[in-house]
């Protein structure tokens, strides 16, 4: 599902900055990885390059099988918006839209029908176990609540990889676990979770680690 | 490299990405950009109201202006048209006097003359109600009364002066109504007389002097034909034409009045009625186009402002809508509308005020409310056009945020 093979990126100067070398890992369909490391080591460098929101510098990034180094921009933002979902640590949640509007975002940007946008927006939601908060507005909703709204929207176009930034960096204990069991169970068989994070708690639901040190990423031994 | 999203089957090597898209090309339709913009609109109630509030003020600035001067430059040139642009004066050199038959003679008989008379000036007359009593001090004039006539002097009592009163030397005078006031004249039913010199006069008429010639205001009018019997100067005709013709007899007054040395004559006219016209016009709509372009400037800044502070403080947002597939075009699409729909709102409001001011304005001054119905139509799509040009380069600046760094400043 995604391979990286020796991939950097440098940010120019002055100073330059290397923020990642020579990252060299894959993620499969069916698995769940972490990606760890302490603060500034290069982790959300390294999500932002395989959510193709920012160009390596150097090495190959394939996504399902494409070259994202020889895509356009136009070309990034589709193979972005068919394939990948986004669940970053702030909900981002836009606050004049209610929910179902909020989760259907990427249905419009992907040019879905607009009379089949709500029948998956709800059931986006309903997975998430929000279905009673169908209409309700962001600023009536806790902090678990909006986060289960951005994951409802990340998923509610079925991409075939989740990337979550900090998911639970905001959350309280309780809410922390119910988002990492929502996580657990959207691993299947065609689809790969992929978590940055720095806490132990939620490295441990992962099946496998990659460790961010420095801007050199690598798998840890199983 | 084909992608799947530029296939139109699911039957391809790289089919399932992107599941609920079936493989459709990935695009944010206008449609769509519109119902985002007008979402984003409508959620932010007090910022859109505050942005539609100064756009609907230019707008109404403007239609206001313009509608106000057009009533207003009708009002004045219809004032124009009933005083001014049908007379026309020829004085006479000083010391000359024409016998009255040669005006009324030859000068009505040209095309397009309706009145004509001859008029003079004297020094002012004391004037009193017997030989030897209190005096008034008054403005003497000695009048055809087809002249006074022409000037649209109208009568209040009595009778004009007729052709045997000057013939014959008739002691008859007129009085304005400020005179007769003066000397306590209300009534001619009893054939009340003035004195002036320790000579007796009897009022025949009381006329209102008009407004444009102050000659006769405060005036006590002899017949003409005392302006041949020396004391009297400034002897001039007026001349009262049909409207339209008053540059042609101009032209012809001069000769008919004094055939000998119609260039001893200072002939008067009024300016050309549509030049006149336009002029007013011109001058008074630049004054105020100014006017108006300046209040649609401002409110074009302030929508160029509201749509940039925007941007600044949905930067998240457009982050995040940058992640899940909007592409550049799409962002500014969608900044672009919400600005024209700002526009468009605050254009059709203005209007509406505008429209009102104006009328409220003309009607007040009891004018005629002229609107170009061409204003109507162009001041909602004026205010869709400014809020769309003022939300070209806000638009931009979103469109270049670049993902990463939009989504860091939440």
């Amino acid at each position: 599902m995604i391979a990286l093979n020796e991939v950097g990126r440098t940010f120019p100067g002055p100073p330059e900055v290397a923020a990642l070398r020579d990252a060299t890992f894959t993620v499969d369909a069916g698995e769940m990885v972490a990606i760890i490391g302490p603060s500034g080591s290069g982790k959300s460098t390294l999500l932002n390059v395989l959510g193709l929101l920012d160009e390596p510098t150097s090495g190959t990034y394939l996504l399902n099988g494409v070259d994202t180094g020889k895509l356009k921009e136009r070309s990034r933002t589709a193979l972005r918006a068919t394939t990948l979902g986004f669940v970053f640590q702030s909900a981002y949640v836009v606050a004049h839209l209610d929910c179902m509007a909020n989760v259907a975002l990427p249905l419009t940007h992907l040019g879905v029908p607009r009379k089949e946008r709500p029948v998956l927006a709800e059931a986006a939601l309903r997975s998430v176990g929000l279905g009673h908060r169908l209409h309700a507005r962001p600023n009536t909703l806790s902090g678990g609540e909006r986060q289960r709204v951005a994951i409802a929207r990340a998923i509610v176009h079925e991409p075939r990889v989740l990337l979550c930034d900090e998911p639970t960096g905001n959350l309280d204990s309780e809410n922390t676990q119910a988002v990492l069991d929502l996580l657990e169970n959207l691993v299947t068989g065609d689809r790969a979770v992929v978590v940055v994070t720095h806490e132990n708690e939620v490295a441990d639901r992962a099946g496998r680690t990659v460790k961010v040190v420095d801007g050199h990423a690598a798998p840890l031994a199983a | 490299m084909r992608l799947p999203w530029r296939r139109k089957g699911k039957d391809d090597d790289l089919a399932g990405l992107g599941a609920v898209n079936n493989g459709r090309k990935v695009r944010t339709s206008p449609r769509d950009a519109l119902i985002q913009a007008a979402l984003a609109v409508k959620g932010r109630r007090l910022r859109s109201s505050l942005t539609i509030a100064g756009v609907a003020l230019g707008i109404a600035t403007a239609i206001g202006t313009l509608g106000i001067t057009a009533s207003a430059a009708g009002a004045v040139s219809d004032r124009f048209d009933a005083i001014k642009a049908t007379q026309v004066t020829a004085r006479y050199p000083e010391g000359i006097a024409a016998p009255p038959g040669a005006a009324s003679e030859n000068v009505r008989s040209l095309n397009g003359v309706e009145q004509a008379g001859l008029s003079c000036k004297a020094q002012d007359l004391d004037v009193g109600r017997n030989a030897y009593g209190k005096t008034v001090n008054l403005s003497a004039m000695a009048a055809q009364s087809e002249a006074m006539v022409a000037y649209q002097a109208s009568l209040d009592q009595g009778r004009w002066f007729d052709a045997g009163h000057g013939e014959r030397g008739d002691p008859v005078v007129m009085l304005d109504t400020a005179a007769a006031a003066q000397l306590g004249i209300k009534s001619l039913v009893d054939g009340p007389m003035v004195f002036i010199g320790g000579q007796p006069y009897l009022v025949v008429g009381i006329f209102t002097a008009p407004d444009n010639e102050t000659r006769f205001t405060r005036a006590v009018v002899f017949p003409y034909e005392r302006c041949l019997g020396g004391g009297f100067s400034a002897a001039e005709a007026i001349v009262r034409t049909s409207p339209g013709a008053a540059q042609q007899v101009a032209t012809e007054v001069a000769l008919a009045l004094h055939p000998q040395a119609p260039a001893r004559l200072t002939v008067t006219t009024p300016p050309d009625l549509e030049t006149f016209q336009q002029g007013v016009q011109s001058e008074t709509q630049a004054l105020f186009l100014g006017l108006a372009a300046i209040s649609l400037l401002i409110a074009a800044i302030g929508i160029s402002n509201t749509t940039y502070v925007a941007v600044l403080e949905r930067k998240p947002e457009i982050g995040l809508r940058r992640a899940t597939g909007a592409t550049r075009s799409a962002i500014t699409v969608q900044f672009l509308f919400e600005s024209g729909i700002l526009g468009l709102v605050g254009g059709t409001i203005g209007t509406i005020l505008g429209v009102d001011a104006t009328a409220a304005a003309a009607l007040g001054k009891d004018w005629l409310v002229i609107l170009d119905p061409l204003l109507l139509a162009g001041g909602p799509l004026l205010g869709l056009v400014v809020g769309t040009l003022a939300g070209i380069y806000p638009a931009l600046a979103a469109a270049r945020l670049h993902p990463v760094e939009a989504l860091r400043t939440a």
